[in-house]
């Protein structure tokens, strides 16, 4: 871009220029080169390429000459030309014209005298059309459509090492011509022949125009904008190129658009057979549709419309209609237009054009004779022309025309009249249209589009075949894994995968590799990758049946224990895995185990390899298959009917960290068992061919050698197992698990003696609720052992009810739950049903205290889904659904499926075992029914601890006496014993906020009074929310929602009957007894407050600080972090007060809960971290005012009518922030006092008024739809500067400064001052014609420049004139000083006489013309300018501007001198433009 | 009444349409309920709505034509310059299932085909469900649309230099509350989309105007309006209240986004479910 301009370097070599064209511009430009050899020019011009596609077309055209490859970029111009050239002659002349006019001007250019440059290679390449190539260039990096494609070679390029000088951009043909086009001496040339070059690149950037405009072309199919590719034959190139500007702005000729979508419409409406109906055009763009329509009539544009009615013709009544306005019609002339129109009304048709309906119904009210006369008129004669006249109207609103019906009624039957909506605006749409883009599919990856269609589908099919989906990723596993290992030990097992089925070539990849290589990392590596997989495919495939499944995970579980026993590390899995070895006295030691873990290969495996290791192998392969057990899901389900699967429980029992699987246990079996205890000692064969078993079974199809075995041994799989089952008590009770684990042929006593331990751990986890812990063991132990009934089938998962209060008791129960039988709490699912996604709840402690990372995944996915994935993930789970009541149907609907199949189903129908997993489900509704009632006396109930949040707390103290006049209100719980005491209060509002109070207390007249008598009055209870005035469209009402959802579709009521009565057993929680906690907390602030402050004060206690605390502690676990929390900011805050109020003792200290939510919290615990101290109470903040802003701005949608509203609160605090989140709620204007803005952050007690009137929303009023987004800010966010003192001298600076930096800007647009003098480019014009366009362009190009010479020009006149300057200059001056830079404030005073600022303007201007005017300065001036300006008119006439090319548009040729007038503001605002999308 | 959905562009047959624009019904009840998808996504944004209405409702589910979903060969630039194109498909589709009498829920752009629709044949539909609807979206002088032109052409020129880098621009800021999973969602389907289909479609929805027609509208209405919604702003949900030729109710959604059927799908079905229960009054 910078070559473009004028830069005099040496012309660039041929080669160069080449190098930067795409295949066939580099032709045209061989071409070119070869043209200005044949001439003996010197450089190689623009002119040479036009000349060169002009000759070769022309030759391709006439005689076929033209190389075959080139021709069809020659037509690209040559058709170009032959569409835009204008009629007078016919196209060949006018292309002859042209080219010998480009012949004339390439024969004046003066030629080289034969010597050569650039190597011989032709003439070089002239600056200007280098420039040209530069621009194309640029012009095609910015494309979008090819963006992609450079990028990407820019990128090889780097690859390759390829230093590209030009970027890897290689200019298409119609680029280039585009680009040279743009030459001023190629358009002046095509100028002279009668082209204009401008329409030209339009024509090149533009298909070929539409039939509309070329009736001529009506032959053609029609052509779209989409379509023309398919047209005649020259269109071909154009389309299968690239087009260059793909969204330029077309000046509206294409009109393809909805302009004749909708004349269509019309069409096809007038032309409906049967009952004719007449087109009533509605909406906004109606008038122009109309209006298209009439013209297309007019000018018999019959293309776009219907056969049948082509030909019709079109009177138009608007002017009629407009005169009824008016009022100056009379009868007559209405009558004989009518009667006009029933001649008219011949066979094609007749279409009456009514016009807009506004004129009709606007201006008069009632419809006078005129109207009427004419409306029934039309309406008789459509009744007897039927079928040939039509009557058309349009209106932009439906008001309008519900004004002109109401007016005539029935005139909608009488006219038949067809609504036809128009909705598309047109302005802007032409010039929007954007181009189809030949090459955009490639754009768009390949699979995105069809992906997705296959994606939908399966959406709606349940399940789709998992084996497929599997080999899929199982392929592309193996892809990766082989990439990673490649070069290493690929040869081995490569060889293998060949011959083995999917699922084996992982494991024996994995268990060769090891072997082999035993390179720690890489097993990781490959589980890692494997796990990937797996995950890909449950995910995305749903695999997660049975069979394959298993499988897939062995390599994966070997992997670990491989790489913990190869670690020395005492993992779980290996000591089992060695006690079990040392049980089954097979002398294995740990080297051994990890070699059995290494070669976790499957017998068929095995028997590929070396047969001599086959029997010991398979006692490996057997052990590591047990090791599997501990990580993998079992589908018992299903697979109860095969022994193998038993074999898989055996294997559960083995590692002992399975409980659930005892439960699953076959009473039958068992008691097999029981008579084959005393034949322990054969387990070791058996344990061989039941794992042979195992492993076969599921795939028998494939594995051929076990089958045999398998069905030999197949009759007494039990045995076996019992025994191993056996050995596993002992082994799980020497680890110290809990013992309840153990059942299996001593069940009785160990069960005794398990359940025992277990519940006395579980009890000590909980730490409350024994009850119910017991219940609870008792339950999960019931059902472990006893079979289970639910059809028919073993099942694993055990169903609990919790019922009854202590919402953080029930969770602490299943996190002890999960605890104990899985190990850890990452198995707990935890899902509370009754939360929305994405509805914002109020944070309160309690769920604060859960974590908050699995809100973000619950997000945006069905609550069945996450349950469905959570247990893919973690088959072993213990589920905990909170609020079971508000689950949703298809939670419900699996949940009921769950309970009675086993297996989980995800909304889209995928399943899911759930054998192992302990559902746990709490209801609300029962909670109000039976239990809570029970302690009535109890101050604080769960509801209110759980809706505690976290507030701001504060300390201040109150003189004495006035606490003893409160205390009439409180009643005082501990009075004398203890210096801490909770203040009762007698209202326990929904938020009982003490702000409330405090207002009630101090200026509670008002305010109360207003709120005792809310609706009646007209007032309304800014505090309660909006439920109570208009139930269903508030935004948290979803219990009566769903309510009276439940009661119209969902039996939801019926399904928790019904699923309650299904579950394993039902637990009944205790309430929490907040009451001795309570106490036990105030004790514990009474000791550090008598530590603290001493005995003479008092304290006394919010109650809303203490639901604060109460809820801490209810939810944490311990006490510590809460002990600490006093100690530390508790205690600091009493010693801070202390010193504080040195000097009054006997105060009562309160402390109360702010209405502020505290953003920072003290380590650990949920309270804030800091207590603020203060001598007084800060009554509102910012939450409660938006809180009262919401419920009023949600009563008046809802239709309450006020006229204003005005609330007169009393504000303490900062307001400035209020005021943003103000206008988020559509605007409620704040008169705050100006002093307001000044407050400080705390304690300034204003009074202020917000006033809150209807029509400040934006809606339902008329206003509503005016008020834009951003609302004038108020007077708090922008502080006016104020004083005016000093307003005067910055003016001056900032003017000063403001034009001092727009000279700089200007002078560095200057072109260089050698390019405007350089002599080489003078040269005579040969005509005035070409010495004003000459002028044109260096005027344009130089503007600084000129600008410059002519300042000078006058700084010179001036300077030799010096009584003119100093005139001059007073003139300035007193301009400066009497009007521009003076404050209006004070207003001038001259001789004793004040002078307005009017007066004072009108005098300054005649001073300036009389000083002007009458004396030399005038002519000084003129003369300099004159002078000035015929020097410039010489230069730019004489100046040849053909190497002068602006490279850009710069925007707003006006930045000129004078821009710093008002530029600097405008840009500043268009630059603060917000980008919203 | 109109109902001439391929009269001049007869080209395509109804099952061809049907094939297109990949119809699928599903569903038991008896009752029928249109799901049209909006800018940017295609059917699949139903799928967490899909499973609740699977029992009790028939569902109709449908690409549009300028979907990603479709083979972006059928989308006629010259056809589809206005919104009735878009109404004519849906109104075939309708008449080739047989469907009589419907409930339609549309979200966004889809909101203004069911508005039309329902004004062309009114008959057909017993309900409409606007989610994120709005007749205009530029601001006028009387009227708040959200945007102005300005923006407008920013945002096109946005789309026209980079398509990719402002999709990923655009989706988190549709969707507004933080959900990983339907800004991916959102990303994916619209990236679909071809480019220069998605600029063309994009500049005939913000050419559209419906202000004046929408007293028209003689179905009832219920207008679902989210909390906060970078394209519709709240004003406008009560406009069409007020506007709306039948009687209109507001549900507002308290939650964030354009996409509550991605980002919220429980609140929405909440809200769907009551819309579609058989009116108690």
């Amino acid at each position: 871009m910078v070559l473009g301009r004028g830069r005099k370097g040496m012309p660039t070599p041929v080669s160069n220029a080449r190098a930067c064209l795409a295949e066939e511009a580099a032709a045209a430009l061989d071409e070119a080169v070869a043209a200005a050899r044949f001439r003996y020019h010197a450089q190689t011009t623009s002119l040479h390429v036009v000349y060169a596609l002009l000759l070769q077309s022309a030759g391709g055209a006439g005689a076929g000459a033209g190389s075959g490859g080139q021709s069809p970029s020659c037509s690209l111009l040559r058709d170009a030309l032959s569409r835009t050239r204008s009629a007078a002659c016919s196209p060949r002349m006018h292309l002859k014209v042209l080219e010998r006019c480009f012949g004339m001007a390439l024969d004046r250019l003066p030629s080289s005298g034969g010597q050569r440059e650039g190597g011989g290679d032709g003439p070089p390449v002239s600056n200007s059309l280098m420039a040209a190539i530069k621009r194309s260039q640029a012009n095609q990096r910015r494309n979008p459509e090819s963006f992609h494609l450079y990028q990407q070679q820019q990128q090889q390029n780097a690859a390759a090492g390829v230093a590209s000088t030009f970027s890897g951009v290689k200019v298409e043909m119609q680029q280039l011509i585009l680009a040279i086009l743009d030459d001023p001496i190629v358009s002046r040339v095509f100028d002279d022949a009668g082209f204009r070059s401008g329409d030209i690149k339009l024509a090149i950037i533009r298909p070929p125009p539409t039939i509309l405009r070329f009736p001529h072309a009506a032959k053609c199919a029609p052509l779209f904008l989409c379509n023309f590719s398919a047209g005649d034959g020259f269109e071909a190139p154009i389309s299968s190129r690239r087009i260059g500007f793909p969204f330029a702005p077309a000046a509206g000729q294409l009109s393809s658009d909805g302009g004749d979508d909708y004349c269509r419409r019309v069409g096809d409406i007038l032309s409906r057979k049967g009952i004719t109906r007449n087109p009533m055009l509605i909406g906004v763009g109606a008038a122009e549709a109309g209006r298209d329509f009439t013209q297309a009539i007019e000018r018999q544009n019959w293309a776009i419309l219907p056969l049948e009615i082509r030909g019709i013709e079109l009177v138009s009544l608007e002017k009629v209609v407009a005169e009824l306005k008016t009022d100056r019609c009379d009868l007559s002339s209405v009558d004989a237009r009518l009667m006009e129109l029933g001649k008219k009304a011949t066979m094609p048709g007749l279409v009456v054009n009514i016009g807009d309906l506004k004129e009709i119904v606007e201006g008069k009210t009632e419809c006078d004779e005129h109207e009427r006369r004419l409306v029934s008129e039309l309406t008789r004669l459509l009744d007897v022309y039927q079928g040939r006249l039509w009557v058309m109207a349009w209106s932009a609103t439906y008001e309008t025309y519900m004004k002109f019906l109401s007016r005539h009624p029935l005139l909608d039957k009488d006219w038949n009249l067809q609504l036809l909506p128009i909705t598309s605006v047109r302005s802007g749409m032409a010039s929007s249209l954007p181009r189809p883009r030949s090459r955009m599919e490639s754009f768009v990856p390949f699979g995105g589009i069809y992906s997705t269609a296959c994606e939908s589908k399966d959406l709606g099919s349940s399940v789709s075949p998992p084996a497929s989906r599997c080999e899929l990723c199982d392929d592309k596993y193996e892809e990766e894994l082989s990439i990673f290992l490649k070069g290493q030990s690929a040869s081995v097992y490569e060889r293998k995968k060949d011959t083995l089925p999917f699922w084996l070539q992982k494991s024996s990849t994995t268990g060769l590799n090891n072997e082999y290589n035993a390179e720690q990392t890489k097993n990781a590596k490959t589980m890692e990758l494997e796990k990937k997989w797996n995950e890909v495919c449950q995910k995305l495939h749903n695999c997660r049946t049975t069979k394959t499944d298993v499988y897939r995970e062995i390599p994966c579980t070997a992997d670990t224990s491989n790489v913990s026993s190869k670690n020395r590390t005492s993992s779980k899995i290996t000591e089992e895995s060695q006690t079990l070895g040392n049980s089954l006295s097979i002398s294995l030691g740990t080297q051994t185990i990890t070699m059995a873990n290494q070669s976790v290969s499957l017998p068929l495996v095995m028997e590929s390899r070396k047969s001599d290791l086959l029997s010991k192998l398979q006692v490996r392969s057997s052990k590591s298959e047990q090791l599997r057990g501990v990580d993998l899901p079992y589908h018992q389900g299903d697979e109860h009917a095969s022994p193998s699967s038993i074999t898989s429980v055996a294997i559960d029992l083995v590692l002992g960290s399975l409980p659930e699987s005892l439960s699953s246990d076959e009473k039958p079996a068992r008691d097999v068992q029981k008579s084959h205890m005393e034949k322990m000692s054969s387990c070791l064969p058996s344990v061989d061919t039941v794992k042979r078993n195992e492993s076969d079974v599921p795939i028998a199809s494939f594995s051929c050698s076990g089958i045999q075995e398998y069905q030999a041994k197949s009759a007494y799989p039990v045995h076996p197992i019992r025994s191993f089952s056996q050995i596993s008590n002992g082994c799980a009770s020497t680890y110290g698990k809990p013992p309840f684990l153990i059942s299996g042929s001593t069940k009785p006593n160990i069960e005794l003696s398990s359940y025992k331990s277990f519940c006395k751990s579980f009890i000590d986890k909980v730490g409350r609720q024994e009850e119910a812990a017991i219940a609870i063991s008792q339950a999960i132990f019931r059902c472990k052992i006893d079979e289970r009934r639910r059809g028919g089938r073993l099942r694993g998962d055990i169903w609990l009810n919790f019922r009854g209060a202590d919402k953080m008791g029930k969770k602490r129960v299943a996190e002890a739950l999960s605890e104990l039988l899985h190990g850890s709490k990452d198995n707990l699912i935890c899902i509370d049903l009754s939360y929305q996604d994405g509805v914002v709840r109020p944070s309160t402690i309690c769920t604060q205290q859960e974590v908050t990372e699995k809100n973000v995944q619950v997000r945006g996915k069905l609550h069945a889904d996450f349950i469905a994935g959570e247990l893919g993930k973690r088959p072993n789970a213990v589920v905990f659904l909170e609020n079971a009541n508000k689950a949703d149907f298809i939670v419900q609907n699996s949940l009921s499926q769950a309970i009675h199949t086993g297996k989980f189903s995800d909304s889209h129908g995928r399943e899911f075992s759930i054998n192992n997993a302990i559902f746990i489900l709490t209801w609300n509704r029962t909670i109000a029914k039976d239990l809570s009632r029970r302690k009535d006396c109890s101050s604080f109930c769960e509801e209110t601890v759980l809706a505690a949040q976290c507030w701001q707390m504060k300390i201040y103290s109150e003189a004495y006496q006035e606490m003893t006049c409160c205390s009439s209100k409180s009643t005082i719980q501990k009075p004398i014993t203890s210096q801490v005491y909770l203040q009762l209060s007698s209202s326990s509002k929904r938020k009982a906020n003490l702000s409330d109070d405090y207002c009630d207390r101090h200026f509670g007249k008002s305010m109360s009074g207003k709120r005792a008598h809310t609706m009646a009055k007209g007032f309304l209870d800014l505090n309660l929310p909006v439920e109570e005035v208009e139930t269903d469209a508030s935004d948290d009402d979803y219990d009566s929602s769903s309510r009276k959802e439940n009661s119209v579709s969902d039996n939801s009521e019926l399904w928790i009957k019904e699923f309650c009565d299904q579950v394993d057993a039902t637990i009944d929680f205790m309430p929490f007894d907040f009451d001795v906690l309570a106490n036990d907390i105030l004790k514990d602030i009474n000791r550090i407050f008598q530590s603290a402050v001493g005995s003479d004060s008092l304290l006394e206690i919010d109650p809303k600080v203490m639901e604060e605390l109460l809820a801490v502690a209810w939810s944490l676990e311990d006490r510590r972090p809460l002990d600490n929390w006093f100690k530390q900011v508790l205690g600091r805050s009493f010693t801070e007060i202390k010193h504080k109020n040195s000097q009054s003792s006997n105060n009562t200290l309160k402390l109360v809960c702010e209405d502020a939510l505290v953003e920072e919290h003290a380590p650990r615990v949920i309270l804030p971290s800091r207590i603020i101290l203060s001598d007084n109470l800060s009554g509102f903040s910012k939450h409660w005012l938006m809180e009262i802003c919401f419920n009023l701005f949600m009563k008046v949608q809802n239709g309450w009518q006020a006229p204003s509203i005005e609330v007169n609160i009393k504000v303490t605090g900062r307001f400035s922030t209020v005021n943003e989140d103000f206008e988020r709620f559509g605007g409620v204007k704040c008169n705050l006092p100006p002093k307001f803005s000044k407050a400080p952050e705390l304690l300034i007690r204003l009074q202020f008024q917000i006033c809150i009137s209807s029509s400040f929303f934006p809606f339902p009023s008329p206003m509503a739809s005016s008020a834009p987004a951003p609302l004038p800010s108020l007077p708090l966010s922008t502080p006016v500067p104020a004083g005016s003192e000093p307003a005067a001298a910055p003016a001056v600076r900032v003017f000063l400064s403001r034009l001092n930096d727009s000279v700089r800007r200007s002078l560095s647009d200057r072109r260089p001052w050698s390019e405007l003098a350089d002599r080489s480019t003078f040269s005579r014009p040969e005509s005035f014609s070409e010495a004003t366009s000459r002028l044109r362009k260096n005027l344009a190009y130089f503007r600084v420049n000129y600008a410059a010479v002519i300042a000078v020009v006058l700084a010179v006149s001036l300077v030799t004139n010096p009584f003119s300057l100093l005139v001059l200059l007073s003139l300035l001056v007193a301009w400066c000083l009497l009007y521009l830079f003076r404050p209006s404030d004070p207003p001038l005073v001259l001789f004793g006489r004040t002078f307005t600022d009017r007066e004072t303007l009108g005098g300054l201007v005649l001073l300036s013309v009389l000083v002007i005017f009458l004396t030399s300065v005038g002519s000084v001036i003129v003369s300099a300018l004159v002078a000035g300006a015929g020097i410039v008119a010489a230069h730019g006439a004489f100046r040849v501007p053909e190497d002068l090319f602006l490279d850009e548009q710069e925007p707003g040729s006006a930045t000129g001198l004078l821009s710093f007038l008002g530029g600097a503001a405008s840009s500043a605002a268009s630059a603060a433009v917000p980008v919203r999308v | 009444m109109v109902g001439n959905s391929n009269g001049v562009y007869g080209c395509r047959s109804a099952s061809k349409l049907l094939e297109i624009l990949n119809v699928r019904m599903v569903g038991a009840g008896e009752r029928v309920v249109v799901l049209s998808h909006g800018f940017g996504t295609d059917q699949s944004a139903w799928k967490n709505v899909l499973p609740y209405f699977r029992r009790d409702y028939r569902i109709v589910l449908y690409d549009l034509a300028c979907a990603g979903s479709v083979n972006p060969d059928h989308f006629e630039f010259s056809r589809y310059t206005t919104l009735d194109a878009y109404v004519d498909d849906l109104l075939a589709i309708l008449d080739a299932l047989g469907v009589e009498r419907c409930f339609f829920v549309g979200h966004s752009f889809s909101t203004m085909i069911g508005i039309l629709a329902a004004i062309r044949r009114p008959e057909l539909f017993l309900k409409l469900i606007l989610i994120g609807a709005s007749p205009r979206f530029l601001n006028d002088d009387e009227y708040h649309g959200g945007f102005e032109r300005g923006e407008f052409d920013e945002v096109f020129a946005a789309m026209e230099s980079n398509y990719e880098a402002w999709v990923h621009g655009f989706a988190p800021l549709a969707v507004g509350a933080d959900v990983p999973a339907a800004v991916r969602e959102f990303s994916r389907t619209l990236f679909n989309m071809r480019p220069d289909i998605s600029l063309f479609v994009s500049r005939t929805v913000f050419n559209s105007d419906l202000r004046g027609v929408l007293g028209f509208v003689t179905a009832p209405c219920v207008i679902i309006q989210t909390a906060k919604d970078v394209s519709v702003p709240l004003s406008v949900a009560f406009y069409l209240k007020d506007h709306l030729g039948g009687r209109a109710t507001v549900e507002l959604l308290p939650v964030e986004g354009h996409l509550p059927h991605l980002s919220a799908p429980a609140a929405l079905v909440h809200v769907l479910r009551r819309a579609l229960a058989p009116s108690g009054e």
